[in-house]
């Protein structure tokens, strides 16, 4: 390497981020002019000059990479993320504060409220502020011509749309996110110091005035301004299709709008009584990486990138954060997207990012759900949502001392090598090592592949279970996990989040699948299996075609064909008369639609099993039916069935062990819904484990109680398998 | 039961062409032909399991055609015995009265007549892979009895048997008919099963019938050519030739002539001669017909001799004092008796009387 090269190695700043598209392309911009600038600065100083080199890494991607490689050393200089992670990775030590003199210079250029996002508890600035993302008003501009300029305005527009079946406003309302800009209109706030009479320490998010903005959302949905339920996913459609003259979204939902440029317009969100909402806002920071070799160059080359912000902001929609670019007349300057996302931020808040937050979302949403989707009273909901709250925020179980249970495991442990011991003497297993070594020598990759794959992951969720996740660390709790689980401490066993009301769904749901897969499976393999079926081979791939396609695209298409407003069932309904049904406000709707998806997916392995064994059944054993003259089913029960019957069973055994643990069904159709109902362990404990602050020993003990059933289960199974193999399929006694 | 102009056909495949068939009640007849002739399909056709292109079945004066085989009324009896693996032999026997719905206890005393009749008393309670061939042969013939049908169809059912085995199954067969006088249609390749067997044997070939007679008349009086060959061990003497004069001529062997069959006008010919219709002596020189013995093959009661008559190979068979009294290469005198050889048509290959 010669040394110019290697200068310019030394001296380039690396920027990870996960941009796409124009926001990439902007960005990517911004980046060459800020390289011009610093080469201008470095030959004014008479320096090397810095660059900074980018990386694009996708979203899913870019936390667990800087996670893992900045301890490592490995890490960029400087990187772009969303504040919301801001507590975790300081902790981890991930990042270096500002020093202090470009802090305070920064402080005082940017937006009121963005640095004290990236601000520490010991007021250190942590980042950049790089931009931010609010929520906006999109408008149909055949329906609505001028921006709506308050929420009468959108109410005086409610009886044309409902009209031709649509409504004024629209907006994921079953998402706090979404609720925020009335929530906040309100004067409602998600933390109170010291908390009002009903809410947890130190939640306000159920307080009076939060109160009246669920009542105020309740009464638009009743006045039919708004829709009960409407999805993200259906927003873009149900706009397009003229049946929304307005959505409250953020600026992605540009990006899925199919409709030509001149039909829709952005501008602010409307006012509410004289005050104009703002939104909860997400503030993008650039952060100097602890891994960065040289600070200096990193800060200057990160202010350098911040001064290049109006290709980003006119290429890639990213509202700039310095004061001086909202003045006249830069201001004008900026596109429409850009200028109603600078009056989210104005009237509403940059959403907090105390790690409490990660628990307001679901009792919130679940709360909306229940009022507006569903229409239930407020005050029992409101109720219901505290205490899930409550609970969620509850303090983790007290420490408990290992020490006993490391002198049983120690002691469980060498019993088990002195037993092991004593089998290896007994079966000679030395002798039999040595004469079979080079078979032995032939499965050990497979051996260690296994041990690796599957022992050590049971061993650590087995651990884990009894282990408490507390501020980054783990906490030592003893039974504690199982105990509020099957003892029913946080939840009433009749309350769907409980374990033993989740443990029964998911006992119906699996035996209700496996009992249709097989049905149908069955009855499908006796219609193939008959000789002279006509296209018999087309109908074979046509029926099995089910299994080729990847059950998470099979379930996100029946989600789709199960949407309330969208979907093609209730539009099947429409067709014949019928009212459509919000399949997933009800338990047995929603589970129903389950239960259909998983019986979509499920029923052609039962098929294909039930295929091959039928095929083995001797064509005479049918024929002397035949003569005996036997019926269609008497042909099925005595003939078919004991030769089906023993393929069946260890397919039975698998299918219930897939459908028991079925967590894409579930997730992406009802997910959950109605509050949590339609929830199976599986997905149960993935809820805590990444919706409800990290609770991974109580996922883990969900897991290892998940475990024990299905090996009962299969204990049970097989075990009668093998009495069946002794005494055979059930007798026809003479 | 008749059958009437039955025909059947897979595709382009005539598999049987107008088969025409008359069984009286009581009467057990076997269909006699080499595989592929189209006896298993003909009885699956008369079973119902399989339908006819064209023609009728009868049953008891009754055209079932078209019906199903449990409206036919019969029973029939697999080569592979088709026994239900999962179900022990007294559930084997009972099946078709448990598929009818006949009464437990009634059930029980017809299996345990069955089993008496059968001998297999002692073995109602094992499955059938505890049995060895000739046990699961009877199993599946007691569950054909079991319903007292007045027609029982069998598929080869003593094939998979080893030779002792079906000897002694054979007569017991034939002891059952007697004792249940019931009507039975019986399809082997086997010719000494059919022989030994039959009231009447109906010898099937490229989907037609040959001859149907008795074993005896299908021995004596083979109606063509291939009836001949077909039906005997060693099979018969085929030789191409001319009468002239009242005597055979072979084609392949100038002079002298074979036989005498005095009466018979002058043409073309196919003699057939038994090999046991061979008269065979020491040669003393005196013989017209002189021989010579290229294999003997002693099966002791008798030896088959292969024998090469001035380049005319000819089968004969010696027994009794003679069994073993000849070896390849000896020299021997042959005589041929002209009445019990059988004359066919070199055309068309039917019987000339």
């Amino acid at each position: 390497m010669n040394g110019a090269l290697l200068a310019a190695v030394l001296a380039s700043v690396t920027l990870w981020h996960s941009y796409q598209g124009a926001e990439r392309a902007a960005l990517e911009a911004s980046i060459a002019q800020a390289n011009a600038q610093l080469a201008r600065e470095a030959q004014a100083r008479g320096e090397a000059p810095v660059r900074i080199e980018s990386l694009a890494i996708p979203f899913d991607a870019l936390h667990r990479k800087l996670e893992t490689a900045i301890p490592r050393g490995h890490g960029p200089d400087l990187f772009l993320a969303a504040h919301d992670r801001l507590g975790d990775w300081a902790r981890l030590g991930l990042l270096r504060p500002l020093p202090e003199a470009v802090a305070a210079r920064w402080r005082s250029r940017v937006l009121p409220g963005l640095a004290e996002a990236l601000t520490d508890g010991r007021g250190r600035l942590l980042a950049f502020p790089f931009t931010f993302k609010g929520l906006v008003l999109y408008r149909n501009r055949q329906l609505v011509r001028d921006a709506p300029p308050d929420m009468a305005a959108l109410e005086a527009l409610a009886p044309a749309m409902r009209a031709r079946g649509g409504w004024a406003l629209g907006y994921d309302t079953g998402s706090f996110f979404f609720h925020a800009p009335f929530f906040l209109a309100h004067g409602a706030r998600v933390f109170a110091e010291p908390p009002e009479r009903g809410d947890p320490p130190p939640f306000a998010v159920f307080d009076r005035r939060a109160r009246a903005s669920y009542a105020y959302v309740i009464g638009l949905a009743e006045r039919g301004v708004i829709p009960r339920e409407v999805s993200s996913a259906t927003l873009a459609r149900l706009f397009e299709a003229g049946r929304l003259a307005t959505v409250i979204s953020g600026p992605w939902f540009a990006g899925q709008i199919d409709l030509p440029a001149d039909r829709w317009a952005v501008s602010a969100l409307p006012r509410l009584r004289g005050r104009r909402l703002g939104s909860f806002v997400t503030v993008e920071g650039l952060f100097v990486a602890a891994s960065s070799r040289d600070v200096p160059a990193a800060v200057r080359a990160a202010q350098a990138l911040l001064d290049a912000w109006r290709v980003r902001a006119r290429r890639g929609l990213q509202p700039p954060v310095l004061r001086s670019a909202w003045r006249a007349p830069e201001r004008a300057a900026l596109p429409p997207l850009v200028a109603a996302q600078e009056r989210a931020l104005a009237h509403g808040r940059v959403t907090p990012n105390r790690p409490e937050m990660a628990l307001v979302w679901e009792p919130v949403g679940r709360l909306l759900k229940e009022t507006l989707w569903r229409g239930e009273p407020l005050e029992p909901a409101l109720a219901r949502a505290r205490t899930a709250l409550a609970i969620a925020s509850r303090p983790p179980p007290p420490a408990r001392d290992p020490a006993p249970w490391l002198v049983v495991a120690g002691v469980l442990l060498l019993g088990a090598c002195g037993w092991a011991l004593v089998r290896a003497r007994r079966l000679h297993l030395v002798d039999r090592v040595r004469r079979e070594r080079f078979p032995l020598l032939m499965s050990l990759p497979a051996a260690v592949a296994v041990a690796l794959l599957v022992g050590v992951p049971l061993l650590t969720g087995v651990v884990l279970s009894l282990f408490a996740h507390v501020d980054g660390g783990f906490r030592f709790v003893g039974w504690a996990n199982f105990v509020d689980l099957l003892g029913s401490r946080s939840y009433g066993p009749s309350d769907p989040l409980s374990f033993w009301f989740t443990l029964g769904v998911t006992v119906l749901w699996t035996a209700v699948n496996v009992a249709l897969h097989v049905t149908i499976g069955l009855v499908l393999a006796l219609a193939l299996a008959r000789t002279g079926l006509r296209f018999g081979r087309l109908w074979r791939v046509l029926l099995i075609l089910p299994w080729a396609v990847p059950n998470y695209i099979t379930a996100l298409v029946w989600r789709g064909l199960f949407d309330t407003q969208l979907g093609a069932i209730n539009a099947l309904l429409g067709l014949a008369g019928l009212e459509p049904v919000a399949w997933f406000q009800r338990f047995w709707t929603a589970f129903g639609a389950n239960v259909v998806t998983n019986t979509w997916l499920g029923f052609p392995f039962m098929m294909v099993v039930a295929l091959g064994a039928l095929q083995s059944v001797p064509r005479e054993l049918e024929e002397v039916a035949r003569l005996a003259g036997a019926n269609r089913w008497q042909r099925f029960r005595h003939v078919e069935w004991p030769f089906v019957r023993p393929a069946l069973v260890p397919a039975v055994l698998l299918g219930s062990v897939w459908t028991f643990n079925m967590f894409n069904v579930i997730y992406l159709v009802s997910g959950g819904e109605p509050g949590g109902a339609t929830e199976i362990l599986i997905s149960e404990a993935y809820k805590w484990a990444f919706e409800r602050r990290m609770r991974y020993g109580y996922a883990a003990a969900y897991a290892v109680l998940i475990f024990a059933i299905l090996l009962l289960y299969g204990r049970f199974v097989l075990g009668g398998r093998e009495r069946d193999a002794a005494v055979g399929p059930r007798e026809v006694r003479a | 039961m008749a059958l009437r102009a039955v025909s059947k056909r897979f595709g382009a495949t005539q598999v049987l062409d107008g088969i025409e068939l008359g069984i009286a009640p009581g009467e057990l007849i076997v269909l006699l032909g080499r595989s592929g002739c189209g006896k298993s399909t003909l009885l699956r056709i008369v079973a119902g399991l399989s339908e006819p292109t064209s023609g009728r079945v009868e049953i008891g004066g009754r055209d079932v055609t078209g019906l199903e085989p449990r409206e036919r009324d019969l029973a029939m009896v697999f080569q592979s015995y088709a026994l239900y693996p999962h179900l022990d032999v007294a559930s084997n026997i009972a099946f078709p009265l448990m598929i009818r719905g006949v009464a437990a206890s009634e059930r029980r005393a017809r299996v345990e007549e069955v089993a008496r009749l059968l001998g297999l008393e002692a073995l109602l309670d094992r499955r059938p892979a505890a049995l060895s061939g000739g046990q699961r042969q009877r199993v599946a013939i007691g569950r054909a009895l079991v319903r007292r049908p007045p027609l029982y169809l069998f598929d080869e059912p003593l094939s998979n048997l080893d030779a002792g085995l079906r000897s002694r199954m054979r007569a017991e067969l034939r002891a059952l008919h007697a004792r249940l006088g019931a009507t039975m249609l019986y399809v082997t390749h086997d010719q000494t099963e059919a022989m030994t067997l039959a009231d009447r044997i109906v010898v099937l070939e490229a989907g037609r019938v040959q001859q149907v007679a008795p074993p005896e008349e299908i021995y004596r009086a083979p109606a063509n050519r291939f009836v001949a060959e077909f039906v005997g061990q060693p099979p018969i003497n085929l030789i191409e030739g001319e009468v002239r004069g009242g005597r055979f001529v072979a084609r392949a062997h100038a002079a002298p002539p074979l036989c005498a069959l005095p009466g018979v006008p002058d043409g073309a010919c196919v003699l057939g001669v038994r090999p046991e219709h061979v008269r065979v002596e020491p040669d003393d020189g005196a013989g017209a017909l002189r021989a010579e013995v290229t294999l003997a093959e002693p099966i002791g009661d008798r030896t088959h001799l292969h024998l090469d008559l001035g380049g005319l190979a000819l089968r004969a068979t010696v027994g009794g004092r003679d069994a073993f009294r000849y070896r390849e290469g000896d020299r021997v005198a042959l005589g041929i008796d002209g009445a019990v050889c059988h004359r066919f048509d070199p055309r068309t290959g039917q019987r000339v009387s």
